[in-house]
This record gives C-alpha cells, structure tokens and sequence, in this order.
C-alpha cells in the first residue's frame, strides 16, 4: 500500500504514518469487508497522533473523503 | 576468436584506460578496467561459457550485455545470481560460476540434457509422487540440484542498506533519447524533474555507435541548463505502484519516489529468435554485441551471421563491419521484399541478403555453425536450400518489443496493431514514451510531447506544447510492424530443443504439449511450464510466448496477450528491500547508565532494555522476601485520564468498576477487546483533588509493550464517544521503582515525611508526597506480594530517587533486583502476564480472572462477548501448576524455564501449553502456570507436559502458591 490519506490536520501523507484502525460499524458488528466504499478509522501515529475517519474504495484504495473521528459527516 | 592482425578496439566509453585493475575467476587473475564489466573483462579474456542453465545444465555464453537476461549469472564476493555483463568490476572481487558441479567448463549435471525425456513440461507435477517411500530420497536430490547460487546463510556483516524517500513533480525513468527529451520539456515548462537511469552515465543507445556522437553532446549539455532536472545514474526503477510510488535502487540504497507524473522511457528490447539450440555461447542479440564492444570495448566474434526480420538487421550488419566483424551471411526471416525494400538497404546496396530462416546452432560449447534454409511461399521448408555457414557469432536482431514491464505494473494497456504493441494511454499521472510505448521512431518528439503533457496535468503551462504536438502528429507514418505469421517463431518441434523461455529451459515442443494439456490460457500456460517464471521474469521470452501460444491456439497475439507483471521489473536484493528495517530503535530507562555499570545483564522487552538480573537472580528473590529490594518499572507505560468523563472512559474501558474508586485509591483493572479478549491490564489510581481536575484525575499503568496501543485505545474511545476528557501519554515523562519486600516501610519512611503506617496509607492507596526531596506519585501495589510501594517520579530525577532509596536501605541489605528475580516472584503469587500466559484467544473468563467482569455495567468493551462467552463456559483454563517429584530432578533449577511453550499432552494429543515455569526459591518447588482443558482444571488432577520427547507429570495447584491469604501484602 502507498496511496495518501489527508489527514484533517496534516494534509496528505503516506499511508505508512497512519495506523488502520478498522471498519466503522454499527456495534457490536464485524466489518463487512465487501468490496465497496467503506467507511474506516485511522490514526495519525506518526504525525498528529489523532483519529480520523475515512471513506475509502477498497477496490482502488482511493480516499473519498477525511474528517476527524467523531466529527464527520454522516 | 578475434581473427589475427585485427586492430582492438578503442576502449569502450563506460571504461577508464588509465585504471587498471585484476580480478579473480575461480582461481584465475583476470585483467579489467574500471568501469567495465564483470563478464565484458571476463569475454576478453576468452571465458566463453558464463552460466549453467537451470534445467538441462546447458553451457550458456553472454547473450544480451544489458541486465535482461538470466545467461550471464554468477557469484560475486559471495552474493549469488549477480548480472555479471552489467556488474562493474572491482579491484580483487571473487568471482565463481554457480550452478554447475564440478566446474562451469565440466558439468556433470549436464546429464539432464540427455534425460530430459523424463523431464517433460510440468514435470514436478507429475514425477516423484509413486511410490510414496521414494520422495525422501529424491527431495534430499532435488532439493540439492535446484536453484542457482548458494546463500551464505551465516550471513555477512556487510549489508549496509539504506533507504531514502523522493518527492518530484516529475520522475522519468530511463535515460535514453527519450528519457532526455521528456525531462526537458517538463523542466521547459516549470516542473521539477528528477531522471533515473539505470546505466553509469545518460544516453541509452545514443552511447552505443557512436563515443563521442555530437547529438547526444547537445542533448546532455541542454539537460545540465535546466536546475530543476535532478539526474540519479546507476538507479533501476523496479516497482511502479499505487500513489505514482516508484520503487528504485541506487546501488545499495532502496528509493521510494513519489512523484506527482511518471514518465516511463525505458525503451525496447530486442525479441530473440526461437531454433534448435538457439541458446549456446557465441548466440548474442545484436545491441548486446554492440553495448560489449562500444562500452566496454570487447569484439564478439570474428565472422558473424546475423538474422534479422526488420530493417534494424541492416545496421547490425554495417556496425559489424564497423567493429571489423566479417559478416558471412545477412539472413532476413520475412517474406520478399524485407530488407530489399527498406530505407536502409538503398544507403547500403552492397550488402549480400540471404532470405530464410536459421533451423539450428551446431557446437557443444561454443558456437561453430548455423544451418539455413529458404522458406517456400505457403511457409514450408525447402529442404534443397539447406546449407550450413561456419561462424563464431550469431547476432540476433529481432523486431523490437517495448521494455514495458513498469507501465504494466502501473496499469497502462498495450495493444496489438500492425504487428506491433503500443500504448493506450489511459492512466492518469502515468505516461509512456519512445520504445517503451512501441514507438521504434520519433522517440525523441514523443519524448517532448510527454514531458510538456505530464507538465500542463501538474499545472504547467508548457510554451511549446503546441509545437511538440505538431511535431509528433506531422511525423511520418510508420510502414506496417510483421505480420503475425512472421512474428511467431516457425520452430521445427521435431527438431531437438527450441527454446522459448531461457530461464526455465522450457523448448517450444514443452509449450505445444502443455497447451494440448489444455493450459491454454497464457496465464495457466505460464503457470504450468514456468515460461517467464525465471530470473529474467519474460524479458526475453515474453514475445515470443505469446506469439507461440497465439499460434498453437489459432488466435491473434493480441487476443492472447501479456501475462500479468508485477513487481519486480529488475532484480532486486532482499537486504535493499529490508532497508527500512535494519534499525531497530532502542529504548533506555532514565536509570540505564545505572544498570549498566552495576554489571546488570540485558534483556530485551519490545524496544526497551531491561535489566535481567544483577548477577544471581535467585538470591535477588530471598531478598526481596525477607528484607526488602528495589526494581526499575520505568518501562511500565503511564498514562493520564483527566476531565469530567475520564471515570466514565475508565468504565468503558476495563471489564471491572471504577466510578465507585475513591480520591487516593488504586485499583488493578483488566481490558478487553470487543472480542472478549485479554487486551491488557494494570494498575489506575484516582489521584488527589486539586482545583481544575476536582478529582477527575486517573493514573494508569499499562503493560511495557502495550503502553501506545492502550494510549491508542484510550483515544479511540475518547473520540468515538465524544467524551469530555484528555488522555496523555506520559510513558518517557516519568521514572518508576518499587519498593518491595518486608522492610519497604522502614526504608521508604527515611526518605518521606508521609505518614506510611498502614492505617494511613494502606494496600491499594495512592498518595503525591515528597521521596528524598522529590514529588513523587507513590502507589501502595504488590505484585510481588510483599508489602510494596511503586514510586513514579520525573525521569530527570529518576536516578537521584533511586540512588537515595538504595542508600537510605543500604544498612538493612537492601539490593537491586532484576526482571527475572521479578518473574520468579509474581509467579509464586501466581499473578499473570498479559502476552506471555494470555494470547489471542484468552478471555478473562478461562484465565482466572472471572471475579473482574462487571457485566452489570451497562456498557464495556467486550461486553456482549463475555455474556455469550459465560453461556458457553471456557473450554481451557489458566491454572497453576506443581511439577511432580519425580520430574524435577534435572540439575540445575534454571532449566524450568524451558518448559515455557511446552505442550500439555493427554494421550499423545496435544490439549494445551505451558506459558510460564520457574523453579521457586521460596517455596522450593517447580511452579508453573498452563491452559488445560476446562474439565481437567481441578486442584490435585495430575496432567503430562511434553518436553524434549520426554512426558513430565505435573499436578494442578491452587493459586497463589505463596500467601494464599494476601497477609504480606496488607500489613
């Protein structure tokens, strides 16, 4: 993996500073892992150190859209 | 083989006469200049077999004098399967042949030629499997023949790798014509550019032919203008991949480029033509004739017949006179007029042309004749033309195919049209120029237009763009590539061996079989005769694959396509892929200086350094029992929980309750996964009331390895739940020691003016007060089990704390005491650790720690788990256990310790496994803790470990071993 993720704070990184924080389901659901736009949480290890959510096509590994954990848009 | 009284040539241009240097060659001193090849300095000094091929043990020579194919492989200073036509030599290096036993020149292995009958395609799934009882015998074999080179295992101690990360607008691999044009259009435009290029210096082919060739002068000089170009030589693009990632090693550094447009010019290759016996030292491609003597300035043969099917067979022919190569015959495979009619011909009309095609290469070790023969119209043999041409040097000048494994990679479609592959580009950010787009001319125009394309897509505007468009679209229309027929090698499968793929020794009769197989896909066709699986990973037997399959399939080659390519495009070491992980970062304790010169032993826990022991980590454990002994737990990870919500993330968090803790208590707490899983534990204090936190203040201890993923948890949920806390991650910010042993108080009230007695700082209290003049955060917590104190205060003070403590206790014995004195110690209290007695799989519930599941909170984590996990009831416990007598008397005490990882056994099945085993000072006996089957974990049932072959018995044991009752702990 080497696409970029824009982190809320940061701009566009690496993938590598971020650390996969799974699927954002329903609790106490599993991820669906389907091959679709999924909707994930990230964490910024090696840059701000928060929580981002992102919607990603797991398909192309394209990055739909970014906002911080807790404050994004439905 | 130069034929007597021919003048040598001038010195090749990647080649510096005035530096001398000597090699080795299995045993033999071979003469080089810098700059030149391992196998150019090798070839002038009359090796003629280079490799062993990987099947049939067949003699192999140098054949493409660039890197792409697998002929010329061999060990270098011990690093197996080195490109030796491309490899620079240097003062004293070793070189020895490889995959060839005795020697390169005497193979016995050569053998397998002769029985290659019982080798067919797809051998390996076919052979060795009856009778059953023989496969040992022969993996012992196979398993000694297969391969290339030999690994040193033991390893050497010069891996120097490093890895480095680019940024460009624009990254153009391959320094050619077109390389050159595209990054100065780019530059032209704005664009900052960095050029990566495989060979010692820029040029491509404009360095063969010509030295010092006037354009490629003015090419070089109009690239050095520009400052926004950035040249790296001696780099090899390997990897094309997601985010526009170039994967690139400049010798042994690793590049990682990410660049905003990627243009690939990474030019053609020439397809080699498929004939019995068509790889055989003395068969060379043409510009593997040519790159050997114009740089590196050594003569392939004396007489040469070249075979061509496109108009380039014309200039090889002129270069070969050019290097006073005698040309003996000019073959052209197509169908009249060929080379007749071509452009060239007219410049060069005393040129002989033989039309035909070449049946065989005669010679056992080195080239000595070709049989020919004419084609009749309907393309079958005429037989009567049959004759044989004496010569030491085929040169193969084959159509060229685009070079274009990183477009692939990165997503860009070729099509077949013409007889010729070209780009579709359809990529955004990817661009294919020159040969590697299938462009044979105008690659320079090409080149332009690219570059001021891939500038205007990052915002450049580009003055010339107009102009470089025009350019190319005026450009002359191309006379059509070969037809298929032409293109498809005609081999004569009766005819012995015609090889497709050099690699894997697979001959066009292996394809013809697999494919009536039925593998006639070109991927499972790949798959079951390993055709493009070698070294050279299809650079030279791509085409003609396809052409072959296409041909037995009936289908057009475009219809049969490509197999996939992945990375990586050119060999790459696995110590440069691994450079990122060669440093291992270290973490130091604020008392580590300490440690170390009180003669500590290491151990290594994650990144941190941890002392082991102090010498004698048994008498570390009495002291500590009978009098009192202190250890460094700075690695212990630290974090604060601060805010109106900061109990209620607690209470999310751990399995058990804390909004009922009081101000100045400590509590031990258990995480789980949503799983239900053992997640981490440790100890939380709510600390004193101060204005701002008005008691909303939490210390927590995490486990030394998990302190960021808990810090990370924390956070998570914080967020998530939208909670009105801080959490801070204070795991470096603070020293940590405890305390521990029977005589803590009496040491810890020299240095305190806190109130110790136990009514006014009882177990499980936490309290801020002064420690040898320091604030310190003190923890009354025991899990050794005696009377225990933890003490946290700021790392830069750590030491000055400790060495107080040390010598405020001096007088009453009071000792240091390591990890393992530690280990020993929470074992008899029979206290787990999360990692070592729990894994993946381990819920609170089999390991023992039932009574912290608070499944009347409303909402934890691992909640719903642990309400379906309580109606299935564990499978497997965690419980202690005692070795029995008999089993323990095995010498040293010490060797307990291998039990951790034993199995637990129960007729000759596996049921489950020690996790921790020690041999207990204090109570004298072999302790262990281990997950058995739930229905065995009653105190007195006696169970088997396997260790070492041999059964031990052991009996379940109620935990703690040692004061059951907690007494020491409280008093």
């Amino acid at each position: 993996m080497s696409f970029l993720l824009r982190c809320p704070n940061c701009g566009p990184r690496d993938v590598a500073e971020f650390r996969y924080g799974g699927q954002i389901v329903p609790q106490p659901a599993v991820g669906s892992n389907l091959p679709e736009v999924q909707h994930e949480r990230w964490y910024h290890r090696y840059g701000c150190r928060r929580w981002l959510a992102a919607r990603r096509d797991v398909r192309t590994n394209e990055v739909l859209q970014t906002a911080w954990l807790g404050e994004e848009s439905p | 083989m130069t034929v007597p009284g021919t003048p040598p040539l001038p010195p090749g241009c990647f080649t510096d006469p005035a530096r001398p240097l000597t090699f080795t060659f299995e045993g033999r001193t071979i003469p080089a200049l810098e700059g030149q090849s391992i196998g150019a300095a090798l070839y002038a000094a009359g090796v003629r077999i280079f490799s062993r091929s990987f099947k049939y043990h067949r003699p192999r020579g140098l054949f493409c004098v660039s890197g792409d194919c697998p002929n010329c492989l061999m060990q270098v200073d011990g690093r197996p399967n080195v490109r030796t036509c491309i490899e620079p030599a240097r003062p004293g290096q070793v070189v020895m042949g490889q995959n060839a036993w005795p020697s390169l020149n005497f193979d016995m292995l050569r053998v397998f030629d002769a029985m290659s009958s019982f080798l067919p395609v797809g051998f390996y799934y076919k052979r060795f499997h009856k009778p059953r009882w023989l496969w040992p015998i022969f993996e012992r074999v196979v398993r000694h023949i297969a391969g290339l080179g030999r690994i040193d295992v033991l390893g050497r101690p010069d891996l120097e790798t490093e890895v480095e990360h680019l940024h460009a607008e624009v990254c153009v691999i391959g320094g050619g014509l077109t390389g050159m044009a595209a990054a100065a259009a780019a530059a032209e435009a704005g664009a900052d550019v960095l050029l990566l290029e495989r060979q010692p210096r820029l040029g491509g082919r404009l360095s063969e032919g010509d030295e010092d060739s006037p354009y490629l002068k003015k090419q070089v000089a109009a690239l050095k203008t520009y400052s926004r170009i950035r040249v790296l030589c001696n780099t090899h693009g390997f990897g094309l991949y997601e985010g526009n990632v170039v994967g690139a090693f400049h010798e042994r550094t690793l590049l990682k480029v990410r660049a905003g447009q990627i243009i690939v010019c990474t030019g053609s290759r020439e397809r080699p033509f498929v004939f019995q016996n068509n790889d055989l030292p003395g068969i060379f491609l043409w510009r593997g004739v040519r790159r050997l003597a114009d740089l590196y300035g050594v003569r392939a043969g004396g007489r040469a017949v070249v075979l061509t099917d496109n108009d380039e067979g014309i200039l090889a022919a002129v270069g070969l006179r050019q290097l006073r190569i005698e040309v003996v015959a000019l073959i052209d495979c197509r169908p009249s007029p060929g080379l007749r009619g071509s452009e060239a011909f007219a410049q060069f009309p005393g040129l002989k042309i033989s039309r035909g095609v070449v049946l065989s290469a005669r010679g056992s070790k080195h080239l000595k004749a070709v049989r020919i023969a004419r084609e009749n119209e309907d393309g079958t043999l005429d037989r009567a033309s049959e004759q044989e041409i004496a010569c030491d040097l085929l040169c193969m000048a084959g159509e060229p195919v685009p070079a274009n494994e990183l477009l692939l990679q990165g997503g860009m479609r070729f099509r077949h049209e013409g007889g010729r592959w070209g780009a579709e580009r359809r990529v955004p950010g990817l661009w294919a120029a020159g040969g590697a787009a299938g462009t044979c001319r105008h690659a320079g125009q090409e080149g332009f237009l690219r570059g001021a394309e891939a500038a205007a897509a990052l915002g450049y505007p580009s003055p010339s763009l107009d102009k470089y468009r025009g350019e190319w679209e005026a450009r002359p229309a191309l006379a059509l590539g070969h037809s298929q027929a032409a293109l498809s090698p005609q081999p004569q499968e009766r005819d012995g061996k015609c090889f497709v793929c050099f690699c894997e020794d697979v001959t066009a009769k292996d394809v013809k079989q697999a494919v009536a197989e039925g593998f006639d896909h070109i991927e499972t066709l790949k798959r079951y005769s390993t055709i493009g699986m070698g070294p050279c990973q299809g650079k030279m037997c791509g085409q003609n694959f396809s052409a072959t399959c296409a041909r037995l399939t009936g289908r057009d080659i475009g219809a049969v396509g490509t197999t996939t390519a992945r990375p990586p495009a050119v060999p790459v070491e696995l110590a440069v892929l691994a450079a990122e992980r060669r440093h291992h970062p270290v973490r130091r304790t604020p008392l580590h200086h300490w440690h170390q010169a009180a003669g500590a032993t290491w151990l290594d826990v994650g990144q941190w350094k941890r002392p082991e022991s102090y010498g004698d980590p048994t008498a570390e454990v009495r002291t500590v029992r009978s009098g009192v002994g202190l250890i460094d737990v700075s690695t212990l990870g630290k974090i604060e929980v601060v805010g109106p919500d900061a109990a209620e993330l607690l209470e999310r968090i751990y399995i058990n309750a804390w909004a009922d803790l009081r101000v100045g208590r400590a509590r031990y707490g258990v995480m789980c996964t949503e799983e239900g899983i053992v997640f981490d534990d440790g100890v939380a204090a709510r600390l004193q009331a101060r204005s701002a936190s008005e008691g909303n203040h939490f210390y927590l201890t995490a486990t030394t390895g998990n302190a960021e993923a808990v810090f990370q948890w924390l956070e998570l949920w914080r967020t998530t739940w939208r909670l009105n806390a801080v959490v801070l991650n204070r795991t470096s910010a603070f020293a940590a020691m405890n305390l521990a042993g029977p005589r803590s108080r009496e040491v810890l009230g020299r240095l305190t003016g806190l109130d110790l007695s136990p009514a006014a700082f009882p177990y499980l209290a936490a309290r801020e007060a002064e420690v040898a003049g320091v604030p310190c955060r003190l923890l009354r917590i025991g899990f050794v089990g005696e009377l225990g104190y933890e003490i946290h205060c700021s790392s830069t003070h750590g030491q000055h704390v400790w060495e107080s403590i040390l010598e405020a206790g001096a007088d009453i014995g009071l000792k240091p005491f390591g990890v393992e004195a530690q280990r020993i110690l929470r074992l008899e209290k029979g206290h787990l650790i999360v990692g070592q007695d729990t894994d993946a799989l381990s819920s609170p519930l089999g390991a023992g720690l039932e009574r912290m599941v608070k499944l009347s909170k409303p909402l934890f984590h691992g909640r719903e788990a642990l309400l379906r996990l309580k109606e299935m009831a564990p499978r497997a416990r965690l419980v202690g256990f005692h070795l029995s007598e008999g089993a323990t008397r095995r010498g040293e005490n010490n060797w307990a310790r291998e039990l951790e990882g034993c199995q637990v056994v129960e007729q000759g099945r596996s049921v489950g496994r020690v996790t921790s085993a020690r041999y207990s000072p204090t109570l004298a006996k072999y302790l262990g803790l281990a997950w058995i089957p739930a229905a065995r974990a009653t105190a007195g049932i006696e169970f088997l470990i396997r260790c070492d072959g041999a059964d031990l018995t052991a009996s379940v044991a109620p935990v703690p071993f040692y004061d059951p009752e907690g007494q020491r702990l409280k008093n």
